[in-house]
């Protein structure tokens, strides 16, 4: 029996490495999520890969976040103080607007926006600059203002 | 036991893509017990070091296992929990197998899973899936039907709380029209929440097609959790 069951294995074996396999390509990554603690600092590693590099021997962790307020995710709305006026914050807000969603912070540089939710304030510091502080978006016959000030 | 030896033969010739055998694959069934198992280490490891790459034909031993799958869910059911464990530990070296108990059931259901390789859109399923270019989950972002042949592509999935919250699932990637099975692994993932993703591109690029993916549970039953499909119109090579 052993005999069969053998090779039967190694077959099984070659199937499930066969289509992604045990390899550690640049094919495939997950949204795994590990923190690490080296010298008094905390990394987020946000994919598999990321974490296994912090993890390993050479701890490198160029793949990850360092902790800090800027990897909190933004969630607060934005306050319309005035109708079709949106108002963000220096901590990052998120906008409803009338046929998006962005989220926004307001930096020394300006106003930053990009798309979606569920972002940190990290993401949102490399999104788009409106220097001015503010941004005027027009949506059918209405224009949706986006501001810090 | 001719079409068994037909069988062995003809998965060892796919698995000899990767390895130096030793053995001619005419002799695989008269080789005595420790020479197979010094052949069926080396095997391991030389497929464990050149696993970084994708397979070039993984259709062979697809069609091999379909037109076969009887036999070889009935051979799996003659082999001892140990072979079969010390295998999958194995293929699975970075996983934690330990929450799948009845071993003889996993393997049947990945070789169900293996060669049935597209989604049923009547299998019910508690959780959700969809594909798209982003790393970031944002409802309602459909994946742009014109792709870049190395780009990645990330198959997000809600579990809507429920299935158990788990660091590991299994996932299959697959094209739709084919049936062929382009990724079939376990991968590990965030517990503490609902949403999670995997990414993956084929090593020889995109093409213009239909593709499936699902996601399963990793226990016995390989119950799955969510299911997709997307089409990619066009290549940008």
């Amino acid at each position: 029996m052993k005999r069969i069951a053998l090779p039967v294995c190694t077959c099984l074996l070659v199937l499930l490495s066969a289509c992604g396999g045990s390899g550690s390509g640049d094919y495939f990554n997950s949204s795994y999520e590990k923190r690490f603690i080296f010298g008094g600092q905390t990394y987020i590693c946000r994919s598999e890969k990321a974490a296994d590099a912090c993890g390993g021997s050479n701890q490198d962790c160029s793949a990850c976040e360092l902790e800090s307020p800027s990897s909190v995710v933004i969630t607060q709305l934005c306050t319309q103080p005035v109708s079709n006026t949106h108002k963000v914050t220096v901590n990052g807000c998120v906008l409803q607007l009338s046929n998006d969603t962005q989220t926004g912070l307001c930096t020394a540089e300006g106003l930053r926006l990009l798309s979606g939710t569920n972002l940190t304030r990290q993401q949102v510091s490399a999104g788009a600059l409106f220097p001015g502080g503010s941004v005027n978006i027009p949506v059918g016959s209405l224009t949706e203002t986006i501001t810090c000030n | 036991m001719k079409f068994l030896a037909a069988l062995v033969i003809g998965m060892f010739c796919f698995g000899l893509g990767y390895c130096v055998a030793r053995s001619t694959p005419e002799s695989e069934p008269t080789v005595s017990e420790p020479n197979q198992d010094m052949a069926v280490e080396n095997f391991i490891h030389t497929i464990q070091q050149k696993n970084q790459t994708q397979p070039e034909d993984p259709t062979a031993l697809q069609q091999q296992l379909k037109e076969q799958k009887t036999q070889v869910n009935s051979i799996i059911d003659q082999a001892t929990p140990e072979q079969i464990n010390k295998y999958l530990q194995q293929a699975f070296p970075d996983y934690d197998l330990s929450n799948i108990h009845d071993k003889h059931a996993f393997a049947k259901r990945l070789v169900g899973e293996f060669v049935d390789a597209k989604n049923d859109p009547h299998e019910r399923m508690t959780g959700q899936a969809s594909v798209t270019a982003q790393q970031q989950y944002m409802a309602n972002n459909l994946l742009p039907r014109q792709v870049y042949a190395g780009q990645q592509l990330f198959a997000h999935f809600d579990t809507l709380g429920k299935t158990p919250n788990n660091e590991q699932v299994f996932v299959r990637w697959s094209n739709q029209a084919t049936g062929e099975v382009l990724f079939f692994m376990p991968q590990r993932i965030s517990a503490n929440r609902e949403q999670n993703w995997v990414s993956f591109k084929p090593a020889k690029g995109w093409k213009v097609g239909s593709y499936d993916v699902k996601y399963y549970q990793l226990n016995d039953q390989l119950v799955p959790i969510a299911q997709t499909s997307f089409t990619i119109d066009q290549v940008i090579e």
